[in-house]
């Protein structure tokens, strides 16, 4: 049996550590100068920070939450709002490992997962038949009517998908990240991820074609 | 031919889509973060409170685990004088409380294991344990309570002074063990009584069952010796331990067939003496000794009686040894009678007053002389009599001649009579 003198021992955990950490995170980006000042003007309580960051991010969490509750408005602010009031709360704590915008969706992921949990733990389970064209016969609906009914029809079947499933799939085609950064925000490893798209496509192929059938 | 749109292709439909937050939102939401900004931090005081709290708990619970569990039971009751307790008992982890304590006649006082006792010269009392054995301490009695364990069933006394009577339940397997600086007498059920002659001599007696006594002397490699019911053992160290026979009890004593009672000294006129006695041991002889020389042998019974039978050959006082000797002849110490024959009455007994016999008066006063020591009566009444052996008492005569006997008896029996006549004119 090999016993390692204390200092090797921690330096040998250490290293484990360290490569684990590198895992998970590799290829990930880091985050720039001026996000980093800009979370430490945050930190520091600084009002111009609070505006600049609504500026720069809001559309974007706002749009990553918004697809992610069937796109409800009210649920869609209130989430953003939680979002950045966590941020705010935690600005201490980032530390630039990652980009600004991924640090927030992480928060904002957390926050959808928890607001489903309060919803009754399930997201409401909407007809996907309610979607389809209502036009008459022999009327071509219009283009931007087509458009939107798939998007309906897409976002009412991503609801029916496990939550990680969702995000990771909102993450990688609507917010077109690599895999490597929707690692960073889900905290798991690319590998890990590149298989929850596989079967979250899957899934998503399978509900939508059922929902063709009906 | 129709394009059938992939995943992929369904979900970019949805980046294409056109989603923004209203801008009073927008508005909304700076606004509500610069408020968060401006409010206090939410008070946290509370977190190392509780990690603190949380920690002394752990701490107290594990301390508590870890506090030895004395074990306590022996009653210790003070029945004359006083005891003094010494005693330490654990409080949390390693800290412990110390203390001494008195405790009065009549009080008691629960001993823990390491509590040490000291009895003052004039007290007695006793000591209970929880399965009956109990312990009778003679006055001036030190000891230490080393181990009560109930799950072991053992317990260990050490004395360093004074002596102590046990009475120990049989129990099977139970091992109680009274020691001392030169032995240790070990016993599984059984009565006996162990008394702390100096640091290196303890002398023990088995009243019932048997004992094991042992000798704390390395130099003789702690020898052992079984101590059975009416013997008894003095183990003093560097000399080899030799069991004998308890002295005997004298039960009571007959002068010619006529039971008597002995203080000290037994004195009587007669000159056969009954001795009837107790011993524990139910085997062996009864010796009687007088002077070195045997004078009576009698065989014990198996309830331990015997009798012996000493005639006196003349007057004189004698000083007699009672003991017993063991089958292999080891004989026990003397119980000591001494005996005092004699026939002479007292020689001196003079009436002083009244000078005439012819009275005046109704009473009169008798006055006179006789032995220190003697009984005096007149007319059968007991007259007191100073230490110079005269007496005087008051008596009233009847009109005519009284007739009058004055009796002066020694302490043996024998009387000395004065017989004279008054007349009350």
């Amino acid at each position: 049996m090999i016993v390692l003198p204390p200092a090797r021992f921690f330096h040998f955990w250490r290293g484990i550590l360290a490569f684990s950490s590198d895992i998970l995170h590799r290829k990930g980006q880091r985050a720039t100068p001026s996000e980093e000042a800009l979370m430490r003007q945050l930190a520091r309580r600084d009002p111009d920070a609070a505006a600049e960051m609504v500026r720069e991010y809001a559309e974007v969490v706002y749009r990553f939450i918004y697809h992610q509750v069937g796109g409800v408005v009210e649920d869609a602010e209130d989430l953003t709002q939680e979002t950045f009031l966590a941020a705010l709360q935690s600005a201490h704590r980032f530390r630039g490992d990652s980009r600004l915008r991924t640090w927030l969706f992480r928060i904002a992921a957390h926050k959808i997962a928890d607001h489903w949990r309060a919803r009754h733990r399930q997201p409401p389970q909407f007809p996907l038949e309610d979607w389809r064209p209502t036009a008459g016969e022999g009327v071509s609906p219009p283009a931007f009517l087509e458009e939107t009914e798939v998007r309906d029809r897409v976002r009412a079947a991503l609801l029916t998908l496990p939550p990680h499933y969702r995000t990771a799939l909102v993450l990688r085609y609507v917010e077109e990240m690599s895999v490597a950064e929707v690692a960073q925000v889900m905290e798991r490893s690319p590998k890990s991820v590149e298989s929850i798209l596989i079967r979250a496509k899957q899934m998503l192929a399978q509900t939508l074609g059922e929902a063709d059938e009906s | 031919m129709s394009h059938e749109p992939t995943v992929e292709e369904l979900l970019r439909a949805l980046a294409r889509e056109d989603v923004r937050p209203r801008l009073a939102f927008k508005v909304q939401l700076t606004e509500r973060l610069i408020a968060a900004m401006s409010a206090r931090p939410r008070a946290l005081w509370w977190r190392p409170v509780l990690v603190g709290i949380t920690a002394l708990l752990v701490l107290a619970l594990v301390g508590w685990f870890l506090t030895p569990r004395m074990t306590t039971g022996a009653t210790l009751v003070v029945e004359t004088g006083e005891a003094r307790v010494s005693w330490q008992r654990p409080v949390y982890f390693r800290w412990t409380r110390s203390g001494t304590s008195s405790i009065p006649a009549g009080q008691k006082f629960l001993l823990a294991e390491g509590d040490r006792v000291v009895l003052s010269g004039d007290g007695s009392g006793n000591l209970t344990f929880p399965d009956e054995s109990r312990l009778y301490l003679a006055g001036g009695t030190a000891f230490v309570l080393e181990e009560m364990d109930p799950d072991r069933q053992v317990t260990r006394v050490t004395f360093t002074a004074g002596e102590v009577r046990a009475e120990v339940p049989p129990l099977p397997g139970r091992l109680f063990e009274v020691g001392t600086g030169a032995a240790t007498v070990r016993v599984y059920g059984t009565v006996f009584r162990t008394r702390v002659v100096a640091s290196d001599h303890t002398y023990s007696a088995t009243d019932d069952g048997t004992t094991r006594v042992t000798l704390l002397d390395p130099a003789q490699g702690y020898p052992s010796v079984d101590v059975p019911a009416g013997y008894e053992v003095d183990a003093v160290i560097g000399q080899p331990l030799q069991v004998r026979p308890q002295a005997p009890h004298i039960d009571h004593l007959t002068l010619n067939g006529v039971s008597v009672e002995a203080e000290g000294i037994l004195i009587s006129n007669q000159p056969g003496l009954g001795i009837f006695g107790k011993t524990d041991t139910g085997s062996g002889d009864a010796l009687l000794i007088l002077e070195g020389r045997l004078v009576d042998r009698a065989p014990i019974t198996p309830e331990g009686e015997f009798r012996l039978h000493f005639q006196a050959p003349a007057e004189g006082e004698y000083a007699l040894c009672i003991a017993i000797e063991a089958p292999d002849g080891a004989r026990s110490p003397c119980v000591s009678l001494s005996y005092r024959y004699d026939t002479t009455p007292p020689g001196i007994l003079r009436l002083l007053e009244p000078a005439m016999p012819e009275v005046s008066g109704e009473t009169v006063t008798i006055r006179g002389e006789t032995e220190v020591g003697v009984r005096v009566r007149l007319n059968g009444e007991p007259i007191p009599v100073d230490p110079a052996g005269m007496f005087t008492t008051r008596w009233t005569l009847q009109p005519g001649e009284n007739q009058m006997t004055l009796e002066s008896c020694d302490e043996a029996g024998n009387c000395t009579r004065l017989e004279f006549v008054l007349i009350r004119r």
